[in-house]
């Protein structure tokens, strides 16, 4: 600390010193000395929406002004003379001055993407000199999308960067991948970092933000662009910049939108009836007194299969419902003389389309900066943020929408018992049973409310003519609380019976984080070479207080929170946990005439996260690149007007494994002798102090090319990295008392290829562009710890995945399905298992032993697509525009997990209405699919991991049409007013229902699986934009 | 240019300084590089390895010890309640399990646990300054814990892993199979010097005493057909006061916790503070959706309807023996096998017969005891009784031709049983050895013994095949090719993680 103050001191003096030699850089010095009266003018957008802070110069002088907040302007100029408008982000232009007298009306075009600034690690950068794989989205492209999700809205629209959406979870459910990143055991979620604060997730997760509050986002892909932020970086980098005032303008922006959400009719399951389903049980009691001398007969309320005709319940319906979505916001921003503002307050609120789940987010930015003079400036953003989820555990097996499918049809959710109060829970001979979910999902409460606040002080000091001090220090506070209550009537799950005494629970985490980045950039040009230099510097620390606490056992339904439980069935558990990380960096950027690029990073990172041994790191970086197009000799190209190059090797890391992972806990093991509880302690597992970063180490190029004066620019990239010493739970023999051990032993492999394409196809009345990306991503696993033994694939059931040296990561493993011993002559000739039976389900023998058993699986499907794709269609027609956005993937396998359970032929759950159509006897074999009911004893064999459940996934979902209209200035003090019309998850075209399903995310290992999942709905909205 | 230069050599300094920022340490949990040191953390340590017990000596020991043998099967709704949970345990007791099956790999894994908790203490013990009687009595504790659980694998599994040191990385987690005899020269050791070291009285219940060790030692030497050392041991308990309850079932109590008549328990407990409730009983009742009748809980539970006395057991308790009803009931109903089984009422098992249009479904008694919280019983589960100890003893004698000397110990049991009749007085081996082994089965039924002593007295093939006819007469759910016990189906298979993992051998027949 003594030492930062040294810094600051250094620097304090040299500023105050050096005040009188700085230049006074003002570039705009008005000319005073004119003869004709000046000229005036106002420049607009190519929509008619004003621009301010435009700069306008007299060409060859530095005579100039900027336009004011309505985009007028006033100079002094000579006939003859040449304006040259100019706008970070617009192409500049020029206009001959013939008359003073008339107003010029000037229409500024968005600029070429290659002119456009990036924003890059620790600083910006022109496009046109980015030499690392960075993929961008200006987020005013999103503003018409009706979700609350950032990611979400980014959907399609990065090369190289999967998106997917895998359950309809109001707030949740998005999951993201860059150039195909995986680990086994530390998360593969990307860093991100906003304006130049590198968030710790929690209540400012990505997931977030509200995504009107941001301006820009870069996503750094590879290493040579992501190796300033070092042993985070491994994952990818997603930087975001949030809005700022517009120099010179003043602004006033209402928006609202409101949608409708449902879930669409196609691509729900078809389950049997109430009818067919107690016809499947009447069947299950006769072939059970057919083949196991089963004497009981059929249950009465099985009897009758027709008495049900037409009468029962549709589960999943009964907790779906129709539901709203509305999104408003309200931005306000001034950017005058010495002092920028802005502010943007909002407010989203989504229905989930299942009952009684929810997601609210109030959220307030202010992003201020004080100029004090040319050389010196301070600022302060700061977000708040309250979000309100309800949220029951919807997804997975025996959750919410596993249970609404497999709930037999014949019970209703509006039964009453003898109180006349709905009842509680159903049973009927031999099934589960099952608590009313109707009840289950209105009455309990299961609430997170996060509150967070971020601050982000800076300080910038320009000193020295060419050097540049910046100091930030960024504060992220969180709160979070998660309320639970399941009151006795409503508290069941599918083996439990109601009443079940009420429980609640109260978990509570309160984060701190801080980061200090200290750096000093330099920047020169000296002739034609440019130089720019960053040095500098870099501490966090996060640290987290929670307390679990919970009560069972209540004596009555009264008081919803855990004081309402039993004194002696409370419980409180308090925990903390901490981590930092140290880190100092360094970049040159050179380049030579602007067409000869260099860029050379490091970053040296200490983690308290890895072990006391092995903890810091490096993490350099170079990459290069060459602007073919400005050589002489390459003056002609043809209808290529640009063309650049670009390759680059970097090494970043991984730390993601959570905290105190190098040391072995010793956990309570209590044990009581005779009537006292005794406190006991034990090892809980192997600690190990060398354990580091994975450290992901690749190489990549790529090629930028605009055709026709850029109106196709077209880019393709290239990368090879191998994940080395990966954070790997490495197996150990159960005998030695662990299950494994935190180890960094296992190394992967992964290539792709990504391509971007837009276009601008009409330009005119009508313009229309195309943006095309495209991603092809290969992975391959070359070690797996000590002994490369595979990863999973070990039980028969539910064990989906192998991993395994030589083979993609993440690969289903299973029996290969060959249908049904359909005779007793295929019984007899042909290999079997244990369970075997004419009847039965058949695997393939892939031994070729004559044997089926556990040693007869194999691969069965591979979750990693052939390539993902986005597409991205924009027309406008004079105040019209319309936009349309796809998302898609071809290859790519998914495991159906809902099967086990939905073509359960034991009779305890609803089914597949296929399932009807099973193997009975030899005279009433069925489809062939379905095996027989009994014996008992043969049925499990048919729920095993096999290549029934795995689908093809290629889709295309058109995730957003929006067609809108734009009215300039509609009155006096409007600047203009758009209205517009949405509609988000519009049409899904595939084989599978739910082809971005995962239950467990894009994490690489265990992608592509569905275990039922909350659907994502459809949102038809409508939406308006006024700007004052 | 020059400032430049200090600001660097500034920030750099701070990394200097930065060791003490990065050094990030548990404060809300203890690990290994701040416990073990002092005598209070080797208690605890200790006491964290009797709690193994709970899952080591007991867990699955149901399954594998009793609905493996003769004396139990299972009355389930096969196909309405086959949760992979229950297949594995079907399994075991059909003969059809696996080295994928989840009964057995627990059983497996969890006992290494409790071995190398008691390892970590005999390795890092010595280096501890503390009171050489009190450090003694933490080793000889740990010591028979881990011979306990020596004793409990090699019999299930064979030969297995040997580990007799603390597993600190990932190299030192990778052994070998050890030679049956390997094992139990470890064994024997470390279960002599516990029993050397160990108190008569226990300091609370639950503690290893002398008498555990000596009992655990008297089934080793048993098992190993070491008559002669057997005897030695068994008898030295008979003089550590140890006697029998006049009531067979009040040995169960668990308000009787600390009777005479018990030498080692797996410990349970259930008090309104939480404690560590058992709850065995809901795994045996028969399969209802009101149990309140046995329980006083009207609740379901699809895992019960396990660990049912066969109609061989009950027909094998001779008339007058008391421990019939206190070890067995039946519960009386109506409603098919499953959820929709509806118990009227519970009777005696003594002379039954089911009432026309209903059914009589037994159930294990022993552990049925009024509890206060639905789930949470506060019964204990036996491990080593004093009769347990005596008819040990009776075979050992028996099996050296000692028949006269045996009766006593024999019949000291049996007196008990019948009310004071019930007397043996032949001294002839055969048929003193069909005695005992009848005896031992009823006396100590549902205690997990019968399996074990199946295998250890070579009966096991021939009983087991002869009660599979049996039961698939009784039960044609069964599977065809269950109950095909051969030698190799006398251990139990090495899981297949540990194969893949550790490369270990399989046992024949798996």
């Amino acid at each position: 600390m003594k030492s930062a103050l040294v810094v600051l001191t250094v620097i304090a003096c040299y500023t105050a010193n050096g005040q009188s030699k700085l230049m006074a850089s003002s570039k705009i010095a008005t000319r005073i000395h004119a003869v004709a009266p000046p000229v005036t003018g106002k420049v607009t957008q190519a929509d008619g929406q004003p621009l301010a802070g435009v700069t306008v110069t007299i060409k060859g002088t530095t005579t100039g002004t900027e336009t004011d907040d309505d985009g007028n302007f006033t100079l002094e100029v000579d006939p003859g003379q040449v304006l040259l408008f100019s706008f970070v982000g617009y192409k500049n232009q020029e206009l001959v001055v013939r008359d003073t007298n008339t107003p010029l009306a000037v229409k500024m075009e968005k600029g070429d993407d290659v002119m456009q600034e990036v924003v890059v690690s620790y600083g910006t950068q022109k496009r046109r000199e980015v030499t690392g794989a960075i993929a961008t989205v200006d987020a005013t492209k999103l503003k018409d999308q009706p979700v609350p999700q950032l990611l979400n809205k980014m959907q399609g629209r990065l090369a190289g960067v999967q998106i997917n959406q895998t359950t309809g979870t109001p707030g949740q459910g998005i999951s993201i991948r860059i150039r195909g990143a995986a680990s086994v055991n530390a998360n593969n979620a990307p860093l991100y970092v906003v304006d130049g604060i590198p968030m710790v997730g929690g209540a400012f997760g990505i997931n977030s933000i509200n995504p009107n509050e941001v301006e820009d986002i870069s996503v750094l892909k590879d290493a040579s662009a992501a190796s300033l932020y070092g042993s985070r970086a491994a994952n990818g980098v997603v930087l975001i910049t949030t809005r700022k005032a517009k120099a010179g303008e003043t602004r006033v922006n209402l928006s609202a939108i409101y949608g409708i959400t449902q879930v669409p009719e196609k691509g729900r399951p078809e389950l049997m009836n109430a009818e067919e389903w107690v016809q499947f049980k009447k069947e299950i009691y006769e072939d059970k007194a057919r083949y196991e001398g089963y004497t009981g007969g059929v249950p009465d309320i099985y009897q009758n299969p027709a008495a049900w005709r037409g009468k029962g319940t549709d589960w999943y319906d009964v907790l779906l419902r129709q539901a709203s979505s509305s999104d408003y916001s309200i931005a306000v921003s001034s950017n005058k003389n010495k002092f920028s503002s802005t502010l943007v307050a909002g407010y989203f609120k989504q229905e989930g389309v299942l009952l009684n789940t929810d997601y609210s987010r109030f959220s307030l930015r202010s992003n201020n900066e004080y100029r004090v003079n040319d050389n010196i400036k301070v600022g302060t953003n700061i977000s708040a943020l309250r979000q309100s989820f309800q949220n029951f555990n919807t997804d997975g097996g025996y959750q919410v929408i596993y249970s609404a499918l497999v709930t037999p049809p014949i019970f209703s959710p509006f039964e009453r018992d003898a109180d006349g109060n709905l009842k509680m829970s159903f049973s009927a001979p031999d099934i589960l049973t099952q608590p009313n979910w109707y009840r289950s999902l209105t009455e309990r409460i299961e609430r997170t409310h996060t509150n967070g606040l971020m601050t982000n002080s800076y300080l910038e000091i320009n000193f020295l003519k060419d050097f540049r001090f910046r100091s930030a220090f960024g504060v992220e506070l969180e709160d979070y609380r998660l309320r639970r209550w399941r009151p006795s009537t409503a508290s069941g799950d599918v083996f439990g019976q109601l009443p079940k005494p009420a429980e609640a629970s109260y978990n509570t985490n309160s984060d701190i984080s801080w980061v200090w980045e200290n750096n000093v950039t330099w920047s020169k040009s000296i002739g034609d070479h440019n130089i720019e230099a960053l040095a500098g510097y870099s501490a966090q620390r996060f640290r987290r207080e929670g307390n679990q606490a919970g009560g069972t056992n209540f004596d009555d339904d009264l008081i919803p929170w855990v004081s309402g439980g039993p004194a002696n069935f409370r419980t409180s558990n308090a925990t903390t946990t901490q981590w930092s990380l140290i880190g100092a960096y360094g970049r040159l950027n050179y380049n030579y005439k602007g067409k000869y690029l260099l860029n050379a990073a490091i970053r040296r990172d200490g983690s308290s996260r890895f072990g006391t041994d092995n903890r810091w790191g490096n993490f350099p970086s170079l990459s290069l690149g060459w602007i073919v197009s400005d050589e002489q000799f390459a003056s002609n190209l043809g209808p290529v007007n640009y063309l650049k190059l670009r390759a680059g090797y970097g090494e970043t890391g991984n730390f993601n494994i959570g905290d105190f992972r190098q040391y072995a806990a010793v956990n309570q093991a209590n044990y009581p002798f005779g009537q006292v509880m005794t406190t006991g302690r034990a090892i809980g597992g192997l600690g190990n102090s060398i354990l580091t970063w994975e450290t992901t180490k690749g190489i990549g190029l790529g090629v930028d090319i605009g055709f026709l004066n850029d109106r196709i620019l077209f880019s393709f990239d290239y990368y090879r990295k191998n994940t080395e010493g990966l954070l790997f739970d490495m197996e150990v023999p159960a005998s030695s008392g662990y299950q494994s051990v935190m180890s960094n032993i296992g190394e992967f492999r992964f290539w792709g290829y990504e391509f971007a394409l837009s276009t601008k196809n009409l330009q005119g009345p009508l313009t229309w562009t195309t943006d095309l990306n495209l991603s092809i991503n290969r992975n391959k696993v070359l070690k797996l710890g000590a002994n490369n033994t595979p990863l999973g694939g070990i039980n028969e059931y539910g064990d989906t995945w192998r991993t395994e040296v030589g083979k993609p990561i993440g690969q289903f493993w299973g029996y290969v399905y060959d249908g049904l011993y359909m005779t007793e002559e295929e019984l007899n000739t042909q290999p079997r298992g244990i369970n075997s039976m004419v009847g039965t389900v058949r695997w393939k023998d892939l031994n070729g032993d004559k044997v089926i058993n556990a040693d007869d699986r194999t691969f069965i499907g591979n979750p990693n697509p052939d390539f993902n794709f986005g597409i991205n269609n924009s027309l406008t027609y004079k105040n019209f525009d319309l936009n349309v956005t796809a998302v898609g993937a071809v290859g790519g396998d998914l495991f159906d997990a809902k099967n086990e359970w939905l073509e359960l032929i034991d009779g305890l759950f609803n089914t597949h209405r296929y399932v009807k159509d099973r193997w009975r006897s030899p005279e009433n074999p069925g489809a062939g699919i379905i095996g027989r009911t009994a014996p008992s004893s043969t049925t499990a064999e048919h729920r095993k991991d096999n290549s029934r459940y795995v689908s093809d996934g290629t889709y295309l979902t058109i995730k957003n049409i929006t067609l809108g209209y734009t009215h300039p200035q509609p009155v006096k003090y409007v600047k203009s007013v758009r209205a517009f019309l949405s509609i988000q998850q519009a049409f899904v075209f595939s084989k599978y229902p739910n082809p971005e399903v995962s239950a467990n995310g894009l994490n690489g290992l265990s992608e592509g699986k569905d275990a039922a999942a909350y659907p994502i709905p459809r949102i038809f909205s409508l939406g308006l934009n006024v700007n004052f | 240019m020059k400032q430049l230069i200090y600001i660097f050599i500034a920030a750099t300094s701070l990394t200097a300084c930065s060791k003490g920022f990065l050094d990030n340490v548990p404060e809300s949990n203890l690990t290994t590089g701040n416990f073990f040191k002092t005598e209070s953390d080797f208690q605890q340590a200790l006491v964290g390895a009797y709690a193994s017990l709970q899952s080591a000596g007991n867990l699955n020991s149901w399954v594998m010890g009793e609905m493996r043998s003769d004396n139990t099967h299972y009355d389930i709704n096969r196909g309405a309640d086959a949760a992979i949970a229950t297949i594995a345990r079907l399994a075991v007791a059909d003969f059809l399990d696996d080295e994928l099956n989840g009964v057995t790999n627990d059983k497996y894994n969890s006992t290494y646990v409790g071995i190398s908790r008691t390892n970590a203490i005999l390795d890092r013990i010595e280096t501890v300054e503390f009171d050489a009687g009190r450090k003694a009595q933490i080793i000889a504790q740990a010591k028979f814990l881990r011979a306990f659980f020596y004793f409990e694998l090699v019999r299930y599994y064979g030969g297995i892993p040997l580990y007799i040191h603390e597993v600190k990385n990932a190299e030192e987690a990778k052994l070998q199979r050890a030679t049956v005899d390997e094992v139990y020269t470890q064994i024997i050791n470390d279960a002599t010097e516990a029993a050397d070291l160990l108190p008569v009285q226990a300091p609370a219940l639950g503690r290893a005493t002398k008498g555990a060790a000596k009992m655990l030692l008297g089934y080793i030497y048993m098992t190993r057909k070491d008559y002669g050392a057997a005897e030695t041991v068994l008898k030295e308990i008979t003089g550590y006061g140890y006697e029998l309850l006049d009531d067979y079932r009040s040995v169960f109590d668990p308000k009787n916790k600390e009777n005479k008549e018990l030498i080692l328990e797996v410990q349970y407990l259930q008090i309104p503070t939480g404690g560590n409730p058992s709850d065995f009983i809901y795994r045996f009742l028969p399969l209802t959706d009101d149990a309140s009748k046995v329980t006083g809980f009207a609740v379901s539970n699809i895992t019960s309807g396990l660990n049912v006395p066969t109609q061989n057991m009950l027909e094998s308790y001779e008339p007058g023996d008391t421990r019939f009803e206190a070890s067995v009931l039946i519960a009386e109903g109506h409603g098919a096998t499953g959820s929709s089984f509806i118990i009227d009422t519970i009777k005696s098992p003594v002379n039954y017969t089911a009432p026309a249009g209903r059914v009589g479904k037994p159930f294990i008694n022993k552990y049925n005891w009024p509890h206060a919280v639905v789930g949470q019983t506060n019964s204990n589960w036996p491990l080593y009784r004093y009769s347990d100890a005596l008819l040990l003893l009776a075979e050992a004698l028996n099996e050296q031709n000692k028949g006269a000397e045996a009766l006593p110990y024999l019949n000291e049991v049996r007196n008990r049983a019948f009310a004071g009749g019930g007397t043996v007085s032949t001294t002839d081996q055969a048929q003193l050895r069909e005695i005992i082994a009848h005896e031992r089965r009823i006396e100590l039924a549902f205690e997990n013994k019968r399996w074990l002593d199946l295998v250890r007295t070579g009966k096991a093939i021939e009983v087991m095949n002869a009660h599979g006819i049996e039961i698939k007469q009784q039960d044609p759910g069964v599977n065809p090719a269950a109950y095909n016990v051969t030698e190799n189906r006398l251990i139990f298979p090495i899981p297949r993680r540990e194969r893949q993992i550790g490369g270990l051998t399989q046992n024949n027949g798996y």
